[in-house]
């Protein structure tokens, strides 16, 4: 509203205290409404086990990295999280069973430094990221439909087997949403979304605008954040905590002389050419400590997580690939496998999860 | 220890032993399911009190079969049939007379070196072939000489089986004993990562007790629980010792915890081909020692020095 960066910098929600989670709700409901602030992310964490805020600080420290934590009043606390120079401040909510983590600024950036390097690169272990697939993104749209009168799509994030595709810059897209519509995008792009734009009205005036990632993130941009909370927000928290109770608990167990195996296969539309197997390979060998021992027309892999320990088998052959969850398995590595396999997929049909047992004695 | 003309051989050895991993779990379901139930690598006494292991025993009705696979024959006609003979020779004091037979088992790639030979066999030896071609998950056996006399051994012999990919998820190590760098690549993906992962030590590397990674390792042997983690401890110890050798742990000696670091660079990328390119290089200077032990030995050294 014809405010300079100057004047929006003094409107961070980074530099306040709050003493409850109400009190943080209400600022930021004054804060977007008035589209006065810089983008609002919310990142939704799990944490692991009985980790709390203090545990993380205690443990940042020890790793010689910030985790800087003040409790402002009854779950909420002023954090803020570093990685050497990289120094980012959010409000975080400690749910029980969820974290939010909120931040204003550079989505990119909170994304960086939270996401991939203080949890993905140290702190995989205490600290969770969540995820949804496709569907599950598509789901929450339906779930807007029914409660907003207008939705348009005005932008979405694709990839298409091996390639990003961005359309959010894309001048001039705009789809009124109705259902099905996002089976249909993955249609006419032959690919995997992995991010929206939306926006949305209610039957007054105010204009919400939001960005939905599969992988932990959302932002506002503007409009009311109690509808941001609501309908995007807490839906994702739902959607996601299915995805981990899917994930959880996966990994191959011998139980009373049988073998379990708990098999995830992603059936896609099409058979996975040369040159997607090998941009799958040379990412798996980026991302993991990988062992590939047959490939083209089949892989055949088996692949360990150097940030959390998860290892898993991974099968390709044809028109699917198969995970395996071995010795160790978290559900937040497992879903990061999962999306980053998406990636590479010819159009994802099916994500089927499976249970395999076999007699291990034979003497 | 065997020598390596180059680094592809060595690739080639744990190439060999991982797709015999594999072969023993898709026959060992097959056996099963055609309601023979093998015995896979069991400790057999001969009657002069040596003991063997062979690699299936098959036994239905009172007729005894043991079966012998072989992952690859020497390239060398006369090789071939001394290695046959062996096989032979080494499994008839296991087969009570008249009531059992002895079989080897090749892959099919040998078929026709074995055809150009297989006049100059004189035991009774069965020799069946074997294909697996995972581009069409399918498991094909074949008998070139000879006829089982085990009626549903004889089927499976010649016919042909649909495996998945799944089967290769079952166990990863046979009691066979591993080439090194596999070894090291098992103990490292689907152990040492594992319970480095779920210690909360990190950063200046996690320390492992040994008995776990033992245990751990044991279970990824097929027919765990049957046997001791005794019989694994060589295993596990060439590994370590390796992996201590290129960095990627310190391992001191056996029951002693291990360092495991799997950052600053260690354990990214294709780990079988570093495993098997650090190998290669190593098998040109063996040394007995450990880099911690001698790590340990330069210290002890200066301190003599110091002390006098």
């Amino acid at each position: 509203m014809g405010m300079n960066r100057h004047q929006t910098r003094a409107f961070r929600l980074s530099n306040q205290q709050f003493e409850s989670v109400s009190k943080l709700f209400s600022y930021c409901t004054d804060l977007y409404s008035q589209e006065k602030a810089l983008p609002l992310s919310a990142f939704v964490i799990f944490p692991i086990g009985e980790t709390t805020p203090e545990r993380v600080a205690e443990a940042a420290k020890k790793r010689k990295l910030t985790f800087r934590i003040q409790k402002t009043g009854g779950n909420v606390y002023l954090v803020k999280v570093g990685v050497e120079k990289r120094m980012i401040r959010f409000q975080l909510i400690a749910n029980k069973g969820w974290w939010l983590f909120l931040g204003d600024g550079r989505s990119r950036v909170l994304r960086e430094v939270l996401l991939e390097s203080f949890i993905g690169n140290h702190l995989s272990w205490a600290l969770e990221p969540s995820y949804i697939n496709s569907d599950q993104l598509a789901s929450i749209l339906e779930g807007l439909a029914l409660s907003f009168a207008k939705v348009d799509i005005v932008g979405c994030r694709y990839y298409q087997p091996g390639v990003t595709k961005l359309e959010f810059r894309r001048k001039g897209f705009q789809i009124a949403y109705h259902a099905g519509l996002m089976k249909e995008l993955e249609n006419d792009t032959n690919g995997t979304l992995s991010a929206i734009r939306v926006q949305f009205v209610d039957s007054g005036s105010v204009q919400n605008r939001v960005r939905l990632l599969t992988q932990s993130q959302m932002t506002l941009y503007g409009g009311f954040f109690t509808d941001f909370y609501q309908s995007i927000i807490l839906p994702y928290v739902e959607e996601s905590q299915k995805t981990r109770k899917k994930l959880s608990n996966k990994e191959r167990r011998i139980d009373r002389h049988r073998i379990v195996l708990n098999p995830t296969t992603i059936q896609c539309r099409d058979e996975f050419s040369k040159v997607q197997i090998e941009g799958l390979q040379r990412t798996l060998v980026a991302h993991y400590s990988a062992s590939i021992s047959y490939s083209n027309p089949v892989m055949i892999a088996h692949i360990a997580d150097r940030g959390d320990g998860s290892c898993f088998d991974v099968y390709l052959e044809g028109k699917s690939i198969q995970v395996v969850p071995a010795t160790r398995a978290t559900s937040g590595s497992f879903a990061q496998l999962i999306s980053l396999l998406a990636r590479f997929s010819p159009q994802i049909l099916e994500i089927r999860h499976e249970t395999y047992e076999t007699l291990v004695v034979g003497g | 220890m065997p020598s390596y003309p180059s680094k592809d051989d060595v690739e080639e050895e744990v190439k060999r032993y991982e797709e015999t991993v594999r072969f023993f779990a898709v026959f060992e379901r097959v056996l099963n399911e055609g309601g023979l139930h093998p015995q896979i690598e069991p400790t057999c006494h001969k009657p002069d009190g040596s003991i063997c292991t062979p690699d299936f025993v098959v036994e239905e009705d009172d007729l005894k079969t043991v079966i012998d696979h072989k992952a690859s024959l020497s390239k060398n006609e006369n090789n071939t049939m001394d290695e046959l003979d062996d096989v032979y020779n080494k499994y008839i004091p296991l087969v009570p007379a008249g009531h059992g037979q002895i079989a080897a088992l090749f892959p099919k790639s040998e078929e026709s070196a074995v055809q150009l030979t297989i006049h100059l066999l004189t035991n009774p030896l069965v020799l069946s072939s074997f294909l697996m071609m995972h581009d069409s998950k399918t498991l094909e056996l074949h008998t070139l000489k000879g006829i089982y006399l085990s009626p549903n051994l004889a089927r499976i012999m010649s016919d042909r089986f649909r495996y998945e990919f799944l089967e290769f998820a079952k166990y990863k190590l046979i009691r066979m004993k591993p080439p090194v760098p596999l070894a090291a690549d098992i103990i490292w993906s689907y152990v040492l990562l594992p319970l480095y992962g779920a210690s909360d030590q990190f950063d200046d590397g996690a320390t492992i007790d040994y008995q776990d990674i033992l245990t751990e390792t044991s279970t990824q042997m097929r027919g765990y629980g049957t046997d001791s983690e005794e019989s694994l401890r060589g295993v596990v110890n060439d590994a370590l010792r390796f992996l201590d050798k290129i960095g990627w742990v310190e391992f001191r000696k056996q029951d002693e915890p291990v360092k495991v670091y799997a950052r600053k660079g260690k354990g990214k990328g294709q780990v079988r081909t570093q495993f098997c390119e650090k190998w290669f290089e190593l098998k040109a200077n063996v040394s007995v020692t450990t880099r911690t032990e001698q790590k340990d030995n330069t210290r002890q050294t200066s301190l003599e020095q110091d002390n006098g």
